[in-house]
Order: C-alpha cells, then sequence, then structure tokens
C-alpha cells in the first residue's frame, strides 16, 4: 500500500447542529423475509459477535445496526464463529455463539442488541430529526451523535463520547458522481429509529453504537460502515 | 472532514489526522480492480482508559482505481478534551477482499496520536517489508 498526500491538522471544531421539521421521508423497506434470505455467507474465522453481524449484513447488503457494551480494553472478547448461507442462519448463529446479544427486525433494518436490552442512550426519545444537508450515511451519523439532543441525554447517563475512529472511506478518481441530501425527516422517534432510518435511506451499511465502561470511564461512540 | 468529503466528527476536540492511501501491486502498479478493504488494531498503550483502540472498518467498498481515505481521530464530543497528557498508541493492519478472497496487507502502520506532555501530535510510522 503506497501513501501519498498526508496531511495533518489539530482540530477544534465546534459546528452548530440540527433544527426542527416534521413529516417522514424514506425508502418502503423490503420485505422481511426476502431479506434474511438473503446469502450471508462470511469467512468462516472467529470474531466478536459485533464484527461478525457487520460482516453478514455488509455481505448481504441489508441495512442495519449492532450496539455492544464492553468493558476494558484489557478483558477478553467473547468470540463467534459464524456459519450459515442465508443471512437468517448467519445470525442465528451469532447469537448462538454468544448469548449475550439477540437480533430482531425493526421495519427493514436488521439490529443487534444486547439480550437485556438497548442500551439506555438509544431508547433516547427525539422530538424530531431532519437530516438536513447530510448527503451520506456516515456524515449524517455524525451529526446526529454529537447533536444537542444527544449529548444532553449521554450528560444524563453519565456518558462522555469519545471520538476514535473508524475512519476508512474511499474516493473515486475523476469527476465525483451526483449527490442528493439523504432528505430524513421524523418525529417523534428514539434514537434508534433515527439510526435506522439512515441505514434505510442508505439502503445498506450498518451503524454501530458502542458503550465502554471501565473503572470511573463510561463513554460511547456511534459510528457508520458503508 | 476527511479527504473524501465525509464527516467524520463534529464538535470534536482532540487530535486529527488524515491520511490517504493506494493499493499497488509488488511491482508498485496501482490495483485497478474494485475491492474491499478492512483493518484490525492491535498493540494497544494507553495512558487513559478512554482512550482503547477504534472500533475497525471492516469491508469498506473502494471502488475500480479508486483512493482509501483514513480519518485517524483521537479524542471527545465537546465539551470535554483531551487532558494534557492524554494520548495511546497502536498498531494497524489492513486485508484486502478481491474475487471472494482475502488478502493480508504487508503494510503495516504504527500510529501514536493524542497529547504528549501539553503537545498535541500524531505520529505516523508506515512499514513496508
Amino acid at each position: 500500500m503506497r501513501t501519498f498526500l498526508p496531511s495533518s491538522s489539530r482540530v477544534l471544531l465546534a459546528v452548530a447542529l440540527l433544527s426542527s421539521l416534521r413529516v417522514s421521508g424514506q425508502a418502503a423497506p423490503a420485505p422481511q423475509e426476502d431479506v434474511l434470505t438473503r446469502s450471508a455467507r462470511i469467512d468462516d474465522e472467529s470474531l466478536p459477535a459485533f464484527s461478525a453481524f457487520q460482516g453478514a449484513l455488509q455481505m448481504s447488503g441489508v441495512p442495519g445496526g449492532v450496539a455492544f457494551m464492553e468493558g476494558c480494553s484489557d478483558q477478553p472478547v467473547p468470540m463467534v464463529r459464524p456459519h450459515g448461507t442465508t443471512l437468517r442462519e448467519v445470525l442465528n448463529s451469532i447469537t448462538a455463539g454468544d448469548s449475550a446479544y439477540a437480533w430482531r427486525m425493526r421495519e427493514g433494518v436488521v439490529n443487534l442488541e444486547p439480550s437485556t436490552g438497548l442500551p439506555a442512550l438509544l431508547r433516547t426519545h427525539l422530538n424530531t430529526y431532519d437530516s438536513r444537508d447530510a448527503t451520506d450515511a456516515v456524515s449524517a451519523v455524525t451529526f446526529l451523535s454529537s447533536s444537542l439532543e444527544v449529548t444532553r441525554a449521554a450528560t444524563n447517563l453519565g456518558l462522555a463520547q469519545n471520538v476514535l475512529g473508524p475512519g476508512l472511506g474511499s474516493m473515486a478518481q475523476g469527476p465525483p458522481p451526483p449527490i442528493k441530501p439523504l432528505g430524513i425527516r421524523l418525529h417523534d422517534v428514539t434514537l434508534v429509529d433515527v439510526l435506522n432510518a439512515i441505514a434505510l435511506a442508505n439502503k445498506h451499511g450498518v451503524w454501530t453504537y458502542r458503550e465502554t465502561h471501565c473503572g470511573s470511564v463510561h463513554q460511547f461512540n456511534v459510528s457508520f460502515a458503508q | 472532514v476527511d479527504c473524501g468529503g465525509v464527516q467524520r466528527a463534529s464538535n470534536f476536540c482532540g487530535v486529527n489526522r488524515n491520511l490517504t492511501y493506494q493499493l499497488v501491486d509488488q511491482t508498485g502498479a496501482p490495483f485497478l480492480l474494485a475491492y474491499t478493504l478492512s483493518e484490525s488494531f492491535s498493540n494497544l498503550s494507553t495512558t487513559n482508559p478512554a482512550l482503547g483502540l477504534p472500533t475497525p472498518s471492516q469491508n469498506v467498498p473502494i471502488p475500480a482505481n479508486g483512493i482509501v481515505t483514513d480519518a485517524q481521530f483521537v479524542g471527545f464530543t465537546y465539551p470535554q478534551c483531551l487532558g494534557s497528557n492524554d494520548h495511546h498508541s497502536y498498531k494497524q493492519n489492513f486485508s484486502v477482499k478481491v474475487g471472494g478472497v482475502t488478502y493480508n496487507l504487508s503494510t503495516t502502520l504504527s500510529i501514536s496520536n493524542g497529547n504528549f506532555s501539553g503537545t498535541p501530535q500524531d505520529n505516523v510510522s508506515i512499514t513496508t517489508p
């Protein structure tokens, strides 16, 4: 791999965000049974449940999201060995390998979440959500997770938001393709509803909610992988 | 914002470095086919348990003749910021999947970033056999 065009900067960005609006607009979900029978065969290797889930959804092209909790970085992470051909089979093998997680469909989006239920922050109620000028899911999730409403809810739960990546992406050489805003407008929803709506509007990809508790450290991170 | 124009952080307080890559073959010629790229992290060393390993990106689709962008971040959403000596270091490795076959790349990055006695730094050392 050859590196070029490195540029560095230290940043402290302050971006004003989010406004209001109502009404919803998003692509109609595919029938649930259709997406669960898609091929999702992934490499036969041991992976953490969240990684296996992300790989299976990316392989099948089905939008989704995963919420996982973790302890200190020196604590061992349970591994699963996903197997099966269809998305349903692979998802079942993941949850059979790590019973701390369960998967479910939510209006065309597959979620992997703790068996004990969604983390409290993901159940945060939002009066409105408007993706505004965001033209890609990564940017939309970035603005959402650092919005005033989410930041305030996290503070009330004693959670800080770390920003550690992930950061891999791509760009094509030549003229950029035409882009248009995602055009998501929702009202009276929860944070997980909005993340799922972003994944659905993107038609594929996986959001990841990661909550870390280690001693006095209580933090979360939300990202989106195409 | 990464080199591809994607917003990676907002209200961010910390250290960021953007890099771009191009996959080449053993002769140094650009690899022109589309592929998916995954990364893995290891060898974490940190002065603050809040600064663990990043969540690895997996199966990122890279178009034919495309450029890889990578945005490294270490920090928090404002008002929380890095402490004066908050930093971590780790290794980054890559794998490429093309034609259903996964190839581990020989390039390894050693990354060390954060605040070092009050000085923000993002140091990247690239090893290619």
